[in-house]
């Protein structure tokens, strides 16, 4: 049961886009991919839909395989593009009427998911409203109410938080959380704190290759803490980033300054215990400490290590 | 709850219809067709004074190389362009139907503007004796030219995003299926007898005179099946 992808690679001309990957997904969660522009992961979620034909390898779906010629499959995937693409002369309802219908919902069945869709993504008030008057947080929420509209047991979603407001963002991941109870959700994001809210498991592309697969808690273990200190002092930001990284040896340090203040932020293998040092270190150099508190998982540094780390002149997210 | 899957086509014609009603650009297209007919036809009738369809029904045929291009031109390239072709196709539908929703809204789209021509049949049969099967003929002839044109419309719509470039290409392409009987004087032997055979407008002749030959409508049948199966390999092509 499940998802499958078995060495599936694809190749555009001379072009590898997408490079031996391979993973299962065997039970309902939120799995996350993560990659620089151009990683591959709209490719590997193209050849998940079926949109895409693998070049190698082989994409099973509770063990049957995902064939673009053969229709079949598709209905147990509901798929939001990245772009989200809409028919914006359509009304709301009609919009996802139609995909209803498309995915083979009959008329009691439709009526039955767009009242629930339409409930959940919060549609009910451009319900009559052509797509092409919406805004754009409107117009992400009537393409995630099109993916899940047909109940598929897959959500493939590429991007599904983009161009929403900070409140729009919370319910839909709140949403995500909720299907991904009884559903696999496979979605692609740039935000990577909505990795660390949402997800149970870290898939992370780079240049067609996955770098990392891991848990949520092997993640923690794995990726660096993040460590902020407020500090005041008439120093510069430099020198006060250049006595922590001396005393500290952070993988990564960085200080701005803000006014009277200076912000610095570390990434430390173990934050924790490195926070009494700190507190020493402030004392030491008459840093009057204004603020010390430890973020948690520093997914940036772990993302910037795992795909820039062969690419010196790669670009950063 | 699901439904059968031939339904597909029905849901997909529908959503073609509803754009259509919903874009104005079908609208402009159709009057200004039927503006076009209307003068060239009145035109027509007036300057030879005969009783007779015939104009019209070849005017038509000249008006479908531009006016059938410009209705198809924005099936598959509007949606290339706007990405709705995902959506589309990793749902579960067959590209079969996904063509033929294509080629039927643009068909009936097509049907629908040549009902008010109906018109210019009752004011030639009020001016003198017209021979209902002549009409009747030539109204089939100029269905059966339309789907041919339609399915190349269609295909040229398939090869671009572009809805200009769609638009010039089915032009082009109906251009040589109108002109190849007109210069086989360039050519003699089975060339010359090949390249009648192709053009469109040959096979009209006949439909024109009130004759309906088989011949005829396997040509029409021909070239629309021809270009629905290109434009279904071409979009295989293009999700490899």
């Amino acid at each position: 049961m499940g998802l499958e992808i078995r060495g599936v690679s694809k190749l555009f001309g001379s072009k590898t886009a997408v490079d031996n990957i391979s993973f299962q997904i065997n039970e309902p969660s939120v799995v996350g991919f993560l990659g620089p522009n151009g990683a591959g992961k709209t490719t590997t979620m193209r050849m998940i839909t079926g949109y895409l034909a693998a070049t190698e390898g082989e994409i099973a779906i509770d063990g049957q395989r995902v064939d673009p010629a053969h229709a079949g499959l598709r209905s147990k995937i509901g798929y939001l593009p990245e772009s989200n693409p809409l028919y914006t002369e359509m009304e709301v309802h009609e919009y996802l009427k139609f995909t209803a219908q498309l995915s083979g919902l009959d008329a009691a069945a439709t009526s039955r998911r767009l009242e629930f869709v339409v409930e959940r993504c919060g549609l009910r008030e451009v319900l009559y409203d052509p797509i092409y008057r919406l805004s754009k947080g409107y117009k992400q929420r009537v393409g995630l109410a099109q993916a899940m509209i047909h109940d598929p047991e897959i959500l493939i979603l590429d991007e599904p938080t983009s161009g929403l407001d900070p409140n729009q963002v919370i319910g839909i991941r709140d949403l995500i959380s909720e299907l991904a109870k009884e559903k696999f959700v496979v979605l692609s994001t740039h935000i990577l704190s909505e990795v660390q809210a949402l997800c149970n498991r870290v898939l992370i592309i780079n240049r067609g290759k996955l770098v990392l697969d891991a848990t949520a808690d092997e993640l923690q273990h794995r990726s660096t803490g993040l460590l902020t200190i407020v500090v005041k002092t008439g120093l510069p930001a430099e020198k006060v980033a250049e006595t922590f990284q001396k005393a500290l040896e952070p993988s990564r340090c960085s200080a701005k300054k803000n006014g009277g203040t200076v912000n610095v932020q570390l990434s430390l293998k173990d934050s924790d215990e490195v926070r009494e040092r700190a507190f020493d270190l402030c004392v030491t150099n008459n840093f009057k400490l204004l603020g010390l508190s430890n973020s948690g998982t520093d997914l940036e540094n772990l993302f910037r290590e795992l795909t820039l780390g062969s690419d010196e002149t790669g670009q950063q997210q | 709850m699901k439904q059968d899957s031939n339904n597909s086509l029905k849901v997909l014609l529908k959503k073609e219809m509803l754009i259509a009603l919903k874009t104005p650009s079908a609208y402009v297209v159709i009057i200004v067709f039927l503006l076009i007919s209307g003068y060239l036809f009145a035109d027509g009738l007036f300057l030879s004074n005969v009783a007779t369809l015939r104009p019209f029904f070849t005017l038509t045929g000249i008006m479908f190389l531009f006016f059938i291009p410009a209705l198809t031109m924005r099936s598959f390239s509007e949606e290339f362009r706007n990405g709705t072709l995902e959506v589309l196709v990793t749902h579960p539908v067959s590209r079969t139907r996904l063509i033929a929703a294509k080629l039927l809204s643009s068909y009936l789209i097509v049907v629908a503007s040549l009902v008010p021509t109906i018109f210019y049949v009752i004011v030639v049969a009020s001016l003198g004796n017209i021979d209902p099967g002549t009409a009747f003929a030539g109204y089939l002839g100029l269905l059966f030219l339309a789907a041919g044109y339609v399915s190349a419309g269609v295909f040229a719509s398939s090869l671009t995003q572009n809805q200009v470039v769609a638009f010039i290409i089915a032009l082009f392409i109906l251009f040589i299926f109108f002109i190849l009987d007109k210069v086989t004087a360039l050519t003699t032997g089975s060339v010359a007898y090949i390249m009648q055979y192709a053009s469109s407008d040959f096979h009209l002749a006949s439909f024109y005179k009130g004759a309906i030959d088989l011949r005829d409508v396997v040509y029409f049948l021909g070239v629309t099946i021809f270009f629905s199966s290109m434009t279904s390999k071409w979009l295989e092509l293009r999700f490899k």
